[in-house]
């Protein structure tokens, strides 16, 4: 334990560090880099969509069974990556635990940024995307309502409000940090842009007092993320096909959304923390959290999965006994397989302390998470509508080249938001850092 | 040329403890309408300074109330009344079915209900402050004493500032 004065000796050096790679880091050739590589690779996603709206969706590989493809497994896929961000922002906020003060504002961050893509990938597969807006009720000339029985019109709701709460809580949490900033800046426009963002910031213990009621109502409404999921997994158990007619899908996707989520952190702390030196604020302990959620989050998953074959087989439905079979035996059952190796597998590797504790070895595992967990959407998606009740309906789904391209660039898009936040705004909050250390005496920031 | 009027004087401190202890004291000392700025929430300190206000937790839960009723309602309406649709007939009045996005909206108006309320509430102390304070968002914490009240002069707070432990006392 640290006396108060070296304590308080933290806060500054703390917040020149963070506030440094915002305000006047040498921009490095790395840095640059990253950009045009994932500049690049968002480029091939603008060609995917350019070449979709010009000829049709026509031009995916996707048809009568299997009419979703990469466009609904990435929809579904990425908002459940946003899910963990917002656990570790919200959730663990309303249990006081501080350890997320160092993990919040990049986590929320990749939330934003996958519900923006997944936000596209809807609109997009819908065929005719340019009225995308005869989903919202507005009124029109025909007098035609939307269906709000429809699971569909659900998770027009569920994408929207969440993500305009994941953008409210960010921007919440990024004032103060706006208001240093712009204290410390030593060129004028950017103290005027950040004071601009700011919104008049000074740390009055007033504002502090009512920002903190609105942090943590927020923060509450935040439990939005788990009817969002859920909202997606009831688009499949409410449809009778076998294989998705379950009542356990709700949870499974809720937990499978946190799992692969969780495992995406690893990966976006282990890069940043290599990348601009943050390993006394990014600590091994919190690779050591992170971890041990992520394996309880993916135990979970796998009991789910067995919950799944077990209400195939007790619910007695000849058709859904029948996809269990093929999924783990049949042609298809390679995706099963090598779903379950790549996630529930390789996670075994975390119950070794060393593992948990080293970043690399824990952003591996969270690699193989992410694959294992995409192949698992694509299983039960694709998967899914290809095993109809009609042996003769039979068809199976292979990803076209642009289909490809916008799963490549999606990914690129990703990369690329995220490449440009590292630069522009604080991407650790300064302030809930140093309320940690001032907490804990600074024992893992010394 | 004419001294520039004080308003207030402010104590400078090193530490968040320090600075609750601090506003104890002043308050102690029966001083009224103090301010303190500090570069991150200080747990204690929204008690000690005197704040009660619950506007902003109140205007979330009216907020999400008005929310899920507006969306509820909208839903009947447009489903049941305005344009009925059997589907392989379903009830028209499904209510699990709208309490879905009758709750998300709910949960947004909520946030958006709770932010408003704080930036207006706040508008007079999220406002530009003297350049003294520059600090109060990186490393230090202030006290801020007004000397309208006339009981004391700034000499006589001033000392009693430095008496319990500022590091520093400015006249702003």
């Amino acid at each position: 334990m640290m006396d108060a004065a070296d304590r308080h000796a933290l806060f500054e050096p703390l917040t020149r560090q963070i506030a440094e790679i915002t305000l006047h880091r040498r921009i490095r050739v790395a840095w640059w880099l990253a950009l045009l590589a994932s500049a690049a690779l968002t480029a091939l996603f603008v060609v995917g969509i350019v070449w979709l709206f010009a000829e049709g969706v026509g031009i995916w590989g996707i048809n009568i069974p299997v009419t979703w493809g990469l466009d609904i497994v990435n929809a579904v896929w990425w908002v459940g990556i946003a899910h963990a961000g917002t656990l570790i922002s919200a959730l663990v906020l309303l249990m006081r635990q501080t350890w997320r003060n160092a993990l919040n504002r990049f986590a929320e961050a990749m939330t934003l940024f996958a519900v923006t893509i997944a936000l596209i990938f809807p609109v997009i597969h819908l065929g005719r995307p340019e009225v995308f807006y005869w989903m919202l009720p507005i009124p029109n000339a025909a007098g035609v309502w939307p269906q709000f029985r429809s699971p569909l019109l659900w998770d027009v709701f569920a994408y929207l409000s969440y993500f305009l709460l994941s953008a409210t809580f960010w921007y919440l949490g990024l004032m103060p940090d706006f208001a240093t900033l712009r204290d410390r800046a030593r060129a004028r426009w950017q103290a005027w842009i950040y004071g601009r963002l700011a919104l008049g910031w000074r740390g009055s213990a007033v504002a502090w007092a009512r920002w903190r009621q609105t942090y943590l109502a927020v923060a509450a409404c935040a439990f939005i993320v788990v009817s969002v999921h859920s909202a997606v997994a009831m688009l499949f158990a409410s449809s009778l096909l076998p294989g998705w007619h379950s009542t356990i899908f709700p949870p499974m996707f809720v937990v499978g959304a946190v799992f692969s989520g969780l495992a995406t952190v690893v990966i976006l702390a282990a890069v940043l923390r290599w990348s601009f030196c943050l390993d006394n604020v990014i600590t091994d302990e919190h690779f050591d959290i992170l971890s041990r959620l992520m394996l309880g989050a993916g135990l979970f998953t796998g009991y789910t999965y067995g919950l799944a074959l077990f209400h195939a087989w007790f619910g007695g439905d000849l058709h859904a006994r029948h996809t269990v079979v093929l999924r783990l035996a049949g042609s298809l059952a390679w995706q099963t397989w090598l779903s379950v190796a790549l996630s529930l597998g390789v996670l075994q590797a975390l119950w070794w302390a060393r593992v948990r504790r080293s970043p690399a070895g824990a952003a591996l595992v969270g690699a193989a998470v992410v694959v294992g967990m995409w192949l698992e959407r694509y299983a039960i998606i694709t998967g899914g509508l290809a095993r109809d009740f009609l042996p003769s309906a039979w068809r199976d789904y292979a990803p076209t080249l642009p289909e490809w391209l916008l799963q490549i660039g999606a990914f690129g898009l990703f990369c690329l938001l995220f490449v440009l936040f590292t630069r522009f705004v604080p991407l650790i909050s300064i302030f809930e850092v140093k309320a940690e250390a001032a907490a804990n005496g600074g024992e893992r920031h010394g | 040329m004419a001294e520039r009027r004080v308003w207030a004087l402010a104590a400078e401190f090193r530490g968040a403890d320090d600075l609750l202890d601090a506003v104890r004291q002043i308050r102690g000392f029966g001083f009224r309408d103090l301010d303190a700025l500090s570069p991150f929430p200080v747990p204690g300190l929204p008690e000690a300074i005197g704040f009660e206000d619950r506007t902003v937790p109140y205007a979330a839960a009216a907020g999400f109330v008005l929310g899920f009723l507006a969306v509820f309602a909208g839903e009947v309406w447009m489903n049941a009344i305005d344009y009925p649709l059997n589907v392989a007939g379903t009830a028209l009045l499904a209510w699990p079915a709208f309490a879905y996005a009758a709750f998300q909206v709910g949960c947004l108006v909520a946030a958006a209900a709770a932010v408003a309320a704080m930036l207006w509430l706040n508008r007079r102390v999220n406002a530009p402050y003297d350049e003294a304070f520059r600090r109060a968002t990186q490393d230090r914490f202030f006290v801020v004493v007004p000397v309208a009240d006339g009981r004391f002069t700034p000499r006589e707070i001033g000392d009693l500032l430095y008496g319990i432990g500022a590091a520093r006392v400015i006249e702003v």
